[in-house]
C-alpha cells in the first residue's frame, strides 16, 4: 500500500490498530472463558482430608 | 578431633559436584585471562557488536528470568493470594541470586570492578537510560537482599532482627515492584536508541512495554520451572505446607501466565500494525519473527490454558520450559540476531568459546549457591519456631 503523506500513513495504521484492538477485546473475553473452564479436581496426595477441591482456591 | 577419611572424600564425588567443580575451575581460569588480557583475549566483540552474550544472556535474560521474585511477592502480599506464600521464599532467593549474578556478569563486560560504585555515588549520568538501569538494579538488589535476610536470621536464630525486617515486608515488596517495573522496561528502552540497527520487526517505540510484560511471563514460568526442578532434587527439604500449596501455585501461575502471554501477543501485534511492518513478514527475518511469536508466545499461552483447564501438571511444566526458552530467544533476537541486521554474515557476531564458558560458569555458581542455601536455610519449609508468623 502506498502512502503519499504522513497523514495518510497514520490514518491507515491507526485505523488498523483500532480495529485490531476491538478484535483483541472480543478475543480476550473468549480467552478468559476458555482459560477458566476447568474440568476436574486436583489429584494431590498431600491434600487428602480437605474435601473436594474444585480448583478455585479455599 | 575429626579427620577426613577416604569415605568422606568419596561422598563428595557425586556427578553434580564433579561437573560443577570442572565448570567452576574452567570459569576461574577464563576469569583470570579476562582480567589480565582484556576483552580481546576472551571475546569476539568488535566495534559493530560491543555487547555480546554477556549482555544478551547474562544480563537481559538474567534480569527477565529473575522476575519471579517481584511477581510472586506481588501476588502474595499486594494482591492477597496467600496460597502462594510458600512460593515466595524460593522465588525471592532465585531473584536475589539472579540479580547478584547479573551484577557479577556485568563486571566481566565492563571491567575495572573497583569502579562499580561510580555511576551511583560519584558521577551520575542522569540523562542516560543505563543510569536508570544501574540505579534500579542497585536498589532492587538491596531490596531483594533485605527480603531474603529474614530467612538467614531464622536460620541463625536472630529473632529480633528477623521480626524487625518481617514488619517491613509489604513496603519492601511495593518498592521492589516499582523498581522492577522501571528497570525491566528500561532494558527494552535501551534498544529504542538504535532504530537504524534493530530490524523493524523487533524495533518498536513500545519496546519498554514489551520487555516489561514479557518479564512477567518469564518470572511466572521460572517459578513453575524452578519449583518443578526443586521438587525433583530437593524434595526432602519441603514441608507439608509447601507440598500442599504447590499445585495451587502451579495452576494459578499457569493461568496468570497464559493471560499475560495472550496480552503480550496482542501488544506485539498492535506494535506491528502501528508501524505497518506486515510486509517484512515475507522475508527470512519475518519467518524467524513468526517462529518466535507463534512457537514461543502463542503456543505456550494456549498450552498453559489447556494445562490449567485439565490440571495437567506435566504439560504446564513443559510449557514453562518453552516459555523460558521463548524469553531467551526474544532477548537474543533483540540484542544480537536482529541487531545489525544489515551487516553481511561474515561481519556478524558469534560468541567465543570463553564467553560461553563464563556464561555457563555464572549460571553454575547460581545453581550451587541456591542448592547450598536451600538445603540449609528455611526456604522450602517454615522454621519450627516461626510457623504461621508471616
Amino acid at each position: 500500500m502506498e502512502f503519499n503523506s504522513m497523514h495518510e500513513f497514520f490514518m491507515h495504521t491507526k485505523t488498523m490498530t483500532y480495529l485490531l484492538m476491538g478484535g483483541i477485546l472480543v478475543g480476550a473475553i473468549l480467552w478468559w472463558q476458555f482459560l477458566m473452564g476447568e474440568k476436574k479436581p486436583i489429584d494431590n496426595p498431600h491434600r487428602t482430608g480437605e474435601g473436594h477441591d474444585n480448583g478455585h482456591g479455599h | 578431633m575429626s579427620t577426613v577419611t577416604n569415605d568422606d572424600f568419596k561422598s563428595y564425588l557425586t556427578p553434580f559436584n564433579i561437573v560443577t567443580g570442572l565448570i567452576i575451575i574452567a570459569g576461574l581460569i577464563v576469569t583470570v585471562i579476562r582480567f589480565t588480557g582484556g576483552l580481546g583475549a576472551v571475546t569476539n566483540l568488535d566495534d559493530n557488536y560491543p555487547w555480546g552474550i554477556w549482555i544478551s544472556f547474562d544480563l537481559l535474560c538474567g534480569v527477565a528470568l529473575a522476575a519471579g521474585g517481584y511477581t510472586t511477592a506481588a501476588a502474595c502480599y499486594v494482591f492477597g493470594f496467600k496460597k502462594y506464600h510458600s512460593a515466595v521464599r524460593p522465588a525471592v532467593l532465585t531473584a536475589f541470586l539472579g540479580y547478584a549474578l547479573v551484577v557479577m556478569a556485568l563486571h566481566y563486560d565492563v571491567g575495572r570492578p573497583w569502579r562499580l560504585p561510580y555511576p551511583i555515588f560519584v558521577q551520575q549520568g542522569t540523562t542516560s537510560l543505563l543510569f536508570e538501569v544501574g540505579l534500579c538494579v542497585f536498589l532492587y538488589l538491596t531490596v531483594l537482599f533485605l527480603e531474603f535476610l529474614p530467612t538467614l536470621f531464622e536460620w541463625k536464630g536472630w529473632r529480633k532482627l528477623r521480626d524487625a525486617l518481617v514488619k517491613m515486608t509489604l513496603v519492601l515488596v511495593i518498592f521492589g515492584v516499582v523498581l522492577s517495573t522501571l528497570h525491566q522496561s528500561s532494558l527494552g528502552a535501551l534498544y529504542t536508541i538504535a532504530p537504524s540497527k534493530l530490524h523493524p520487526l523487533w524495533y518498536s517505540a513500545y519496546l519498554p512495554v514489551f520487555f516489561f510484560v514479557s518479564s512477567i511471563a518469564a518470572g511466572l514460568s521460572m517459578v513453575i520451572f524452578e519449583g518443578s526442578l526443586s521438587h525433583k532434587y530437593l524434595h526432602r527439604m519441603m514441608d507439608s505446607e509447601y507440598n500442599r500449596n504447590h499445585d495451587d501455585v502451579v495452576l494459578g501461575f499457569a493461568k496468570g501466565c497464559s493471560w499475560v502471554l495472550f496480552g503480550y501477543f496482542a501488544l506485539k501485534m498492535i506494535g506491528l500494525t502501528y508501524d505497518n511492518n506486515w510486509s517484512y513478514l515475507a522475508s527470512g527475518f519475518g519467518a524467524w519473527f513468526l517462529v518466535e511469536m507463534l512457537c514461543f508466545v502463542a503456543l505456550p499461552a494456549f498450552l498453559y490454558a489447556v494445562g490449567a483447564r485439565d490440571k495437567n501438571f506435566a504439560l504446564i511444566k513443559w510449557t514453562a520450559i518453552l516459555t523460558v526458552l521463548g524469553i531467551v530467544v526474544n532477548r537474543f533476537n533483540v540484542s544480537l540476531v536482529a541487531f545489525n541486521y544489515h551487516l553481511p554474515s561474515e561481519d556478524k557476531y558469534f560468541p567465543a568459546m570463553m564467553e560461553i564458558i563464563i556464561s555457563v560458569f555464572i549460571v553454575t555458581v547460581g545453581v550451587v549457591v541456591f542448592r547450598f542455601v536451600s538445603t540449609r536455610m528455611p526456604v522450602f519449609f517454615e522454621h519450627p519456631e516461626y510457623k504461621g508468623q508471616h
